[in-house]
């Protein structure tokens, strides 16, 4: 479809300056959105607004040092408040209804690891602010201190955010499937 | 696992599970593609600019333009057209058919007696319904029926004994339905209460605490965008809450003795009291009876409501979210398979029908 093709039909040279900072920046924030978002559309229209908006203001990034953590801020909050948007119903109306054609008996194997297919389901089940501060503090290396900066919220409920989240995934590891 | 992990032990799964999923993440457009997104954005504010748009905002985009195209194509039709009828081919959405099980499926153990098995019932306003998939022996929990988006096909989910399946049954425009396909559902316990995806073409169920994305061949398959969110296997039992209609304009709510419908956009509130209600006091309902809200009407003009009659059967009532608050009976006296164990929202589906104008 071509609307999904857009972005390299889009006959618009970019400039060399921008490419090579969305380039240097753009895989690590991807994967990082990626694990908050749960969903790569998600993930790239997380990243996307996060890298132009910081393109528009980097003028006002006083430290270059920071740009990392900067952002990181400001992709994961975009990031939160996408994976917080539910598919609305306008965009089901685009989504064609395909012919369901005959079905065959099922073929039932489904197979994953346990210890995998636990941590899954129990991350999913995080909210977006759990799986970001999961994400940042956990997978990413901050610290407390830091993840509470990136996420705007205050030490306390980035440790209560963690020890729920751990709450959780730890009941989804130690609860047997059923 | 027999012993309680260490935070320390929970950190280093937990870590290496992101590790594994962060290698499986793959962006679907290269750095390059994103600059020039950025770059285009940044330029241009025509209509060009729509294909630069992220994902999430592309459909309100092409909302607005299909409006105008329409618009024009209206005042067009107008000043040159006189008393010809438009060129506009439309489509509206008609309630169908009406499917309900008499067990609540997905729901916790102590809320649903397994023992006596669900039937599963068709039906719709001014047909009374008739049961299309039986309990047997009351040993057969049949629940969760739900029509695919089309309206072509009814989903259910089956547990006879150990064994669990998703049943899928073929329904024609007189209500009668032919079995097409059945796909075991691997594991034990309560009979998998199965939801379409919004194109149809795959279901999905919770096997314990883990989704399951099957497509209609049988076969296992990775989540897309449009299935069923963990969130919709959480139903709320009879105390349904707020419940959004299917144009997404209009919510609805019980109350003690009465319902508030209101507008999304905050444009109206509705608050209907039954004891006003003629057909409340000439049925002989309590006010306060009704017992749940089983979902709305695809035109989103009407609500189900439930009623428990006796303490061991249902009602099911439509209610019309405008005045004067219209009702018909869509199922009288159905037994329910405990006295614990009423359906609600969830085990009803009320099929969509797009006729051609």
């Amino acid at each position: 479809m071509a609307l999904v093709e857009g972005a390299a039909n889009v006959a618009t040279e970019p400039d060399v300056a921008l490419v090579a900072f969305v380039t240097e920046h753009y895989d690590r924030l991807f994967r990082a959105a990626g694990l908050i978002c749960r969903h790569p559309d998600d993930a790239a229209d997380a990243v996307q607004n996060g890298l132009e908006l910081a393109w528009r203001r980097r003028s006002t990034l006083r430290e270059p040092d920071r740009t990392r953590a900067w952002l990181d801020r400001i992709v994961t909050r975009e990031a939160v408040r996408m994976s917080k948007r539910r598919r609305s119903w306008l965009s089901r109306l685009f989504t064609p209804s395909p012919d369901v054609k005959w079905i065959e008996p099922a073929d039932p194997t489904v197979s994953e690891p346990a210890t995998s297919l636990a941590l899954r389901a129990g991350f999913a089940r995080l909210s977006a602010e759990q799986r970001a501060v999961v994400v940042l503090h956990l997978h990413l290396g901050y610290s407390v201190a830091e993840t509470a900066a990136i996420v705007g919220a205050p030490d306390e409920t980035v440790r209560s955010r963690l020890r729920l989240a751990r709450q959780r995934l730890r009941h989804e590891l130690e609860e047997p499937m059923r | 696992m027999n012993r309680q992990m260490t935070d320390d032990e929970l950190d280093r799964e937990i870590r290496s599970f992101l590790g594994l999923q962060e290698e499986r993440v793959r962006p679907a457009y290269s750095a390059t593609e994103i600059a020039a997104r950025i770059t285009e954005r940044t330029r241009r504010a025509g209509l060009g600019s729509v294909l630069a748009l992220p994902n999430y905002q592309r459909p309100l985009a092409i909302a607005l333009l299909l409006a105008l195209l329409l618009a024009l194509l209206l005042a067009g039709a107008v000043f040159f057209g006189g008393r010809q009828s438009l060129p506009l081919h439309l489509t509206t959405v008609e309630n169908g058919w009406i499917v309900f099980s008499s067990q609540p499926g997905g729901r916790q153990t102590q809320e649903n007696d397994f023992r006596a098995g669900g039937d599963i019932y068709i039906g719709r306003e001014g047909v009374a319904p008739t049961v299309i998939v039986s309990r047997g022996s009351a040993s057969i929990s049949n629940v969760c029926p739900t029509f695919s988006p089309d309206g072509s096909k009814i989903a259910y989910g089956e547990a006879a004994g150990l064994q669990r399946a998703v049943v899928f049954l073929d329904i024609a425009g007189d209500g009668t339905v032919a079995p097409s396909a059945r796909l075991t559902a691997p594991g034990s316990g309560a009979a998998p209460c199965p939801r379409w995806s919004a194109d149809g073409e795959r279901i999905a169920y919770m096997q314990g605490s883990a989704r399951v994305v099957m497509t209609l061949d049988g076969s296992s398959s990775e989540p897309q965008p449009g299935d069923p969110e963990e969130a919709e296997f959480v139903l709320p039992g009879e105390d349904a809450g707020i419940v959004t209609s299917p144009s997404g304009q209009v919510t609805a709510e019980l109350t003690g003795g009465g319902a508030v419908f209101a507008a999304v956009d905050g444009s109206f509130q509705r608050v209907v009291r039954f004891d006003d209600l003629s057909w409340i006091a000439a049925n002989g309902y309590p006010p306060e009876g009704s017992y749940g809200l089983a979902g709305w009407s695809p035109d989103s003009s009407k609500v189900l409501l439930m009623y428990d009659v006796s303490g061991r059967h249902f009602t099911m009532r439509t209610l019309a979210i405008e005045e004067p608050f219209d009702s018909d009976v869509v199922a009288e006296f159905i037994p329910v398979n405990g006295t614990r164990s009423w359906p609600a929202l969830g085990d009803v589906s009320w099929q969509r029908l797009e006729v051609d104008q």
